[in-house]
């Protein structure tokens, strides 16, 4: 009794400033320095290759894949999941879909038995209202976390469909060979709502007749209210619910007009995909590598090396470019601290699925193992009342 | 704004370390460094152990990678990504001019009193927090001059 007392207060009183390293027991992932990667992994339908890097203080990207049964039965479907979810304002929203989404998404398959667009989003939604819950949970203690949000890219491979729903501005991107030539093109799969995009805005507009000032241009960049660049997200609560527009939350974050209709949507963007022998990859990434790097020059670094290693690649060429246009050298780049990093670049998550065309169509479980990794890095406490929620959480992983 | 109060407190502070040196600050380097030559972005890679940024007149300053860890230059940082958000095209800029940032650099370079930089960075957020950005610079702007005028 005495003893698990002891063990608890040395858990809470554990010097923070360490960190928490978030590896999962069948990750096997490694970290150096501000770099979390697994070079290659077996997923059910062929290999895979992930990578994360730091910028913000507490890392706002987390990202997971899951492959083996998509269901809370053990009779399938089977397949592999992949997400990856940019958070903002705070780590806490990724953190909580990371936690939630594949699991509400295993109990709708379960319950429909088979995998659909609806049950993707169901799960997104049940995430969303999970979520919802929470903040209105902490709103009396932590009123700040109605202003935090996140993106959310979600990729499901089921017996041969390839299915990609979307929130925000993260990317998937699809390579294919072409038979005559040899090459490998990029085809984007996902379409993203960042208000940079004029279709993004048009539809902004449109829903919100009555407001002029629902988009708004500021040094260059367009902005939903004049506060956060995308449409849609999981969380940020205070731009969906007027209740927790008000104070305590911050003043930058409050509007003057009180508003009815949520300005930001949960609602993703699906889109079904029958996969042929000709589709080799799919890169899943944060904007953080798509502001540095476009389809096609990620598809190219992916086909022209090693399968081993693809995601690191991909995360170490959007460096090189962040460090060029800020003029200084890539090494130097490496050496700064979390936190002040967050100028030079954006945190970057990495998924690279490649695709067995004899993996791709099969249906059965055929004794493969389910595997669960998440994206890691230096996963400090969400806040520092709680000082020992993190590990607690890993160890239900 | 910040009051007047202040401002003379931080000049005579100013002051007293401007007098133990009239060495003349180096930077910035003039604007023939800033060569627009898209095709090679290379050429302005700078030195080992160094970083980039520009202020609002377009003035280019090289600073170890040191500087980063010193708290003035941390706020000026994170008010860079309230005034502009994080640039991901181009270098970092600075919302202060080349004056305000040449006294930064010599705060820096002498090390300064843990309270002057209290207040400097106090100045600084009083600036922020107002809500029209005219008039943060304002407040940079006249703390600057006042606190130049050891000179």
């Amino acid at each position: 009794m005495l003893s698990e007392l002891m063990n608890f207060l040395r858990a809470c009183f554990r010097p923070r400033s360490k960190g928490y390293v978030h590896t999962n027991s069948d990750s096997g992932g490694r970290q150096d320095g501000l770099l979390w990667y697994k070079d290659s992994g077996q997923h059910f339908n062929g290999e895979f290759s992930m990578a994360v890097v730091q910028a913000n203080n507490l890392l706002e990207d987390q990202s997971q894949i899951e492959s083996g049964c998509l269901s809370s039965h053990e009779t399938g479907p089977f397949g592999t999941f992949v997400g990856v979810y940019d958070g903002h304002g705070g780590p806490e929203t990724s953190r909580y879909i990371t936690d939630h989404l594949f699991q509400h998404l295993k109990r709708f398959t379960s319950e429909q038995q088979s995998m659909s667009t609806d049950v993707i989003r169901k799960a997104f939604q049940a995430t969303e209202d999970g979520f919802l819950s929470l903040v209105t949970r902490q709103w009396p203690m932590k009123p700040q976390i109605a202003a935090v949000g996140s993106c959310c890219l979600v990729g499901v491979i089921s017996g041969g469909t390839l299915y990609i729903a979307n929130l925000g501005d993260s990317r998937a991107v699809l390579g294919r060979a072409v038979k005559a030539t040899g090459e490998v093109l990029s085809i984007q799969l996902s379409s993203e709502h960042n208000a940079s995009i004029e279709s993004v805005r048009q539809e902004l507009q449109s829903a919100h007749p009555d407001d002029s000032q629902i988009v708004v241009l500021k040094h260059n960049v367009w902005r939903v209210k004049g506060l956060i660049q995308i449409s849609r997200s999981i969380g940020d609560v205070y731009l969906k619910k007027a209740e927790f527009n008000r104070e305590p939350l911050y003043a930058k974050f409050r509007l003057r007009e009180p508003f009815k209709r949520p300005i930001l949507s949960s609602e993703p963007s699906i889109t079904v995909h029958q996969l042929q022998p000709v589709d080799q990859f799919i890169i899943y990434a944060s904007d953080g590598l798509w502001e540095h790097l476009d389809n096609q020059e990620a598809v190219d670094i992916v086909q022209n090396h090693p399968r081993s290693g693809s995601a690191r690649r991909l995360v170490k060429a959007a460096l090189q470019e962040a460090a060029k246009k800020r003029e200084m050298r890539y090494s130097d780049l490496k050496k700064i601290d979390r936190g002040v990093r967050r100028h030079f670049h954006d945190d970057i998550t990495v998924i690279v699925v490649f695709l067995d065309s004899n993996h791709v169509s099969r249906a059965s479980s055929a004794k493969f193992p389910n595997i669960s990794v998440r994206g890691g890095g230096i996963n400090l406490p969400p806040n520092t009342l709680a000082p020992c929620g993190t590990p607690t959480e890993a160890g239900n992983t | 704004m910040i009051s007047a109060k202040k401002l003379i407190k931080m000049a005579r502070k100013w002051q007293k370390i401007a007098a133990r040196s009239r060495r003349r600050i180096s930077l910035p380097r003039n604007n023939k460094d800033i060569v627009d030559d898209e095709n090679c972005t290379s050429s302005f890679v700078v030195k080992k152990g160094h970083f980039v940024v520009y202020t609002t007149d377009e003035k280019r300053f090289v600073m170890p990678l040191a500087y980063l860890k010193h708290n003035i230059l941390r706020e000026l940082f994170k008010m860079s990504e309230e005034e502009f958000g994080v640039s991901s095209d181009g270098p970092i800029r600075l919302p202060c001019d080349a004056v305000f940032m040449e006294y930064v650099v010599t705060l820096i370079k002498r090390g300064v009193a843990k309270d002057f930089e209290k207040a400097l960075i106090r100045s600084m957020e009083t600036g922020r927090c107002s809500s029209s950005a005219s008039s943060f610079h304002q407040g940079l702007t006249l703390s600057q001059q006042t606190l130049v005028s050891g000179y």
